[in-house]
């Protein structure tokens, strides 16, 4: 009998290790995976069974929506567009129109959500919101203020880092909560939402004189800080923003009709950039756009910021800049009747008009009134 | 890099697969500390720097300190590598050569700002202006760890336990290895040292084991302390907009939250170093289980305070220079515990409640038989060897001291995280506050409770309820074992199980490993 202990096949032994490891791999997967593959909290792969539920996460959910809405027209941009009407801006415009906003967004964010348009439904009509702070930023920024997280993986091509998607904590308990949903009709958390004409609006919140004041004092005061709301970058960095990202993507797509607009935000707003020394930086920064696209066929400018019936008119608003949807259905209708297109001319016009409103009496009566 | 990160998810991967691949025990040692360079580096590259100085230092000590013993030894005509006197006080000189260097590093990058600005405070009670600028530092990662580790290795190679490492390449790579490097457990060098000159071929039922280990460290820390980080940081972050329950609430969420975080990365360090072969020591036993303050650190971080008991409290006197000098020992170590986890006198007043507390302790005679060695092993062993109707009955009258410790540890823990003194003795008498108005079913019947959406919260009572069964069921057996008992597809099931829970539980917010702070 020999006492030599038996000789381990090492190749064998690793070959049964990682025969084993797959196997607890793919049965620790395998659950909650087709979860997600058959719910699809997000709408991201498309899978997700009818009636559809959205999440109003907007960094998430629209690249789902994006690719898998069905629509005609895209509206894209920040906060200012999420009042619009998918329905009336359908009827106005003849087609099939659907919001994409992504709040607080720069033009980095705003042209992946475009690129996912163009790649899977090829809208020929992009209606854009231009803030001056979306471009304000230096090429290829993301926001990332208050923790704020863009998943970049939703809205690139490669398919590779889709599982980010899948093997997600936070995405298998949306699904779960939205089968939950489906079984009891219950919206068990009240913040999903079943229409995408009501996704992402905030036309039930307030909106006074007293708001728009509020916040013009706590800015002025420096209680806000200004500078979360704008970067005030050289205006050579925004020009070259300009040119590497709005201008460049423009012109990527010329069988598409682009309707730039420049939002009419609060009277104060414009007050409290012209007394920080930024409102004519921000209004040259708008002017190269104006000139820019001007050369370009398929772009067309609305310009809102003149209209004072709506910026003068501080019960709309809900703070400096975001307005009710007055605004927007001001706006709907300005497009659809192709009122308010500013031109290279017409649009220093309006800057000067603006300006000399901004320092007008009246005007600082109002602010001083707003510091009382 | 983070244990819980994308990158380490295929940076250790490639580093074990390359580690097996490699011919040679040189080559494996030579790729590993490139690996934990690469590890450390990732936080901020000049970090290791740092590291490589703290090396270089106690390389040449120890060196130095091993050619004065020798020296030594042969005049006096013993055998090389006996203890020896130090009459030409070279030892010492290096010993000493060695602990500025490494200390100094440390109180530099930690300690600077704080003794400057403590110095000022009291200087101002004196009406002594003294405006100190602070430096702006940032405290690199780990440097407690492996500072204390560093040491310890001059140390025993002054006391003669062990002979001066000459492979630069395997001291290095004892300082720096990654899987404990930047939270431990802190290592001795009597520990880890001679396993480097192993060779470890793979073992596919260590590797189990250590993944297991491993899983368990994750589900820890990424499924339970990230979620209960939510509720803390709700309330400690805004003390005054709660009180009562809710900081009772928030603080036991902290206790455990601080447990799995730190002991879920020591089991994460553990089992990563066990794949390749390597053993580190336990680092936690069970702590909440203690049934006295002087258990629980035998039990919680039981790298530091087993550090701090030879390397300090040994060399005080210990208990050998009488009672009260005992007390008093045992006091410092534990103001010095305080002083080590942070620059900031929360963690002082910390250290000092667990030494008054560990005092009392040793006056009143509590706490005794936890206090010699094996104690924790001889009562899960007396355990297995009575009765269930006994076992109940002795468990049942054994939860009021465990209450007690465990009532008492959070009491300390108010002051180890509160973002200041101040807001701890703000918190302190609010603790008793607001029962009165409190509405349990207000506080279950809203979306989110205490900074956690209602799915979350119950997902996270319901695993801390989960790892205290695992945790009571590993007092009575081993369930490591067991799982090895088990017929493989039973096993591979609950693999999978386990894998599956922190997979798909795991809190997607990264956050970083509390003690990586000190």
């Amino acid at each position: 009998m020999s006492n030599k202990k038996p000789q381990r096949n090492k190749g064998k032994e690793l070959g049964l290790f990682l025969i084993k490891g797959l196997i607890v791999l793919v049965l620790a997967l395998l659950p909650g995976a087709f979860v997600m593959l058959k719910f699809d909290p997000y709408l991201y792969l498309g899978t997700q069974p009818d009636p559809r539920i959205y999440v109003p996460i907007e960094r998430y959910q629209i690249p789902g929506m994006a690719k898998h809405e069905d629509y005609d027209i895209a509206v894209l941009g920040t906060s200012m567009i999420e009042n619009f009407s998918d329905s009336y801006l359908s009827q106005k415009l003849g087609a099939k129109t659907l919001r994409l906003p992504i709040n607080a967004s720069y033009i980095t964010e705003q042209i992946a959500v475009l690129d996912v348009v163009k790649e899977y439904k090829d809208a020929k009509t992009i209606i854009w919101a231009i803030d001056y702070r979306t471009v304000d930023i230096e090429e290829g920024a993301i926001y990332s203020l208050n923790n704020t997280k863009f998943p970049e993986y939703m809205y690139d091509k490669s398919v590779l880092n889709d599982w980010k998607y899948i093997v997600n904590h936070n995405n298998f308990y949306l699904a779960l909560k939205q089968f939950r949903m489906r079984r009891t009709g219950v919206n068990p958390f009240d913040y999903f939402v079943t229409d995408t004409e009501t996704l992402n609006t905030w036309n039930w919140r307030s909106f006074n004189a007293n708001l728009i004041r509020q916040d013009y004092k706590d800015l002025y005061t420096e209680k806000k800080n200004l500078y979360d709301k704008i970067n005030n970058l050289p205006l050579d960095t925004v020009k070259s923003t300009i040119d590497n990202t709005l201008i460049k993507t423009i012109e990527k797509y010329p069988d598409t009709q682009f309707k730039l607009l420049y939002a009419p935000k609060g009277i104060l707003w414009y007050k409290l950039l012209d007394q920080r020394g930024v409102l004519e930086k921000k209004l040259d920064a708008l002017t190269y756009i104006v000139d820019k696209v001007s050369e370009l066929p398929n772009v067309e400018v609305y310009n809102f910021q003149n209209v004072f019936e709506l910026t003068e008119d501080l019960n709309i608003y809900h703070d400096i800049t975001h307005f009710s949807n007055k605004g927007n259905y001001y706006m709907a209708d300005s497009i659809a009747e192709k009122r308010h297109i500013t031109t290279p001319e017409s649009f220093r016009k309006d800057c000067e008009e603006l300006l000399l409103r901004v320092r007008s009496e009246e005007i600082d009566n109002l602010a001083a009134d707003a510091l009382k | 890099m983070l244990f819980n990160s994308l990158e380490f998810l295929v940076f250790f991967p490639v580093v074990t697969i390359l580690y097996f691949l490699m011919p040679t025990l040189r080559i494996r040692n030579i790729l590993l500390l490139i690996a934990s360079y690469f590890f450390y580096m990732q936080y901020k590259p000049e970090y290791g720097l740092l590291m490589l100085f703290s090396t270089l230092i106690n390389y040449i000590a120890a060196l130095q300190m091993d050619k004065a013993r020798d020296r030594i030894t042969d005049k006096a005509g013993n055998k090389a590598g006996g203890k020896a006197v130090d009459i030409t006080g070279q030892k010492k000189l290096w010993m000493a050569i060695s602990i500025v260097g490494t200390l100094g590093v440390l109180f530099f990058f930690k300690y600077f700002n704080f003794f400057n600005s403590s110095l000022r405070g009291v200087l101002a009670w004196f009406d002594i202006s003294y405006q100190p600028t602070a430096l702006d530092i940032i405290l690199p990662v780990g440097i407690s760890f492996y500072t204390f580790q560093t040491m310890s290795y001059s140390i025993d190679v002054y006391r003669g336990d062990l002979p001066a490492e000459r492979d630069f390449i395997d001291l290095a790579l004892y300082v720096s290895f990654f899987p404990q490097l930047v939270a431990g457990p802190i290592e001795r060098s009597t520990n880890l040292l001679h396993q480097f000159k192993t060779y470890h071929d793979f073992d596919a039922k260590r590797v189990s084991s250590g993944l297991r280990l491993m899983v368990y460290g994750f589900f820890k820390k990424v499924v339970i302390a990230d979620r209960l980080a939510v509720i803390v940081d709700t309330v400690y972050n805004n003390p005054s907009g709660y009180d009562g329950v809710y900081y009772i609430i928030a603080t036991v969420a902290f206790a455990i939250q601080i447990y799995c975080d730190f002991s879920g990365y020591s089991d994460i360090a553990r089992g990563s170093a066990r794949i390749m072969g390597f053993e580190l020591m336990h680092n936690f036993d069970r702590p909440y289980f203690s049934k006295s303050v002087t258990e629980f650190w035998r039990r919680w971080h039981i790298s530091l305070s087993s550090w701090f008991r030879d390397y300090l409290y040994f060399p005080l006197g210990g208990s050998r220079k009488g009672y009260f000098r005992t007390l008093l020992n045992l006091f410092i170590i534990f103001l010095a515990s305080g002083l080590w986890h942070g620059a900031s006198w929360t963690f002082v007043i910390w250290g000092a409640l667990n030494g008054v507390a560990i005092v009392i302790e040793k006056i009143l005679g509590i706490g005794k038989r936890a206090g010699k060695p094996g104690y924790i092993e001889q009562r899960r062993q007396e355990r297995r060897n009575q009765s269930v109707f006994v076992r109940f009955f002795k468990a049942f009258l054994g939860i009021i001291p465990t209450v007690l410790t465990f009532v008492f540890t959070c009491f300390t823990w108010v002051f180890f995280r509160a973002r200041s003194v101040g807001e701890a003795f703000y918190m302190l008498p609010r603790f008793l506050q607001g029962f009165d108005t409190f509405d349990l079913g207000k506080l279950l019947g809203t979306r989110t409770i205490l900074g956690l959406d209602y799915w979350e919260f119950f997902t996270a009572i319901g695993v801390v309820i989960l790892l205290f069964m695992i945790e009571a069921l590993q007092g009575v057996k081993s369930p490591a074992k067991a799982l090895d008992r088990m017929p493989t597809p039973m096993r591979l099931v609950v693999y999978s199980l386990s894998l599956s829970l922190v997979i798909w539980l795991a809190w997607t917010e990264t956050q970083t490993f509390i003690y990586f702070a000190f």
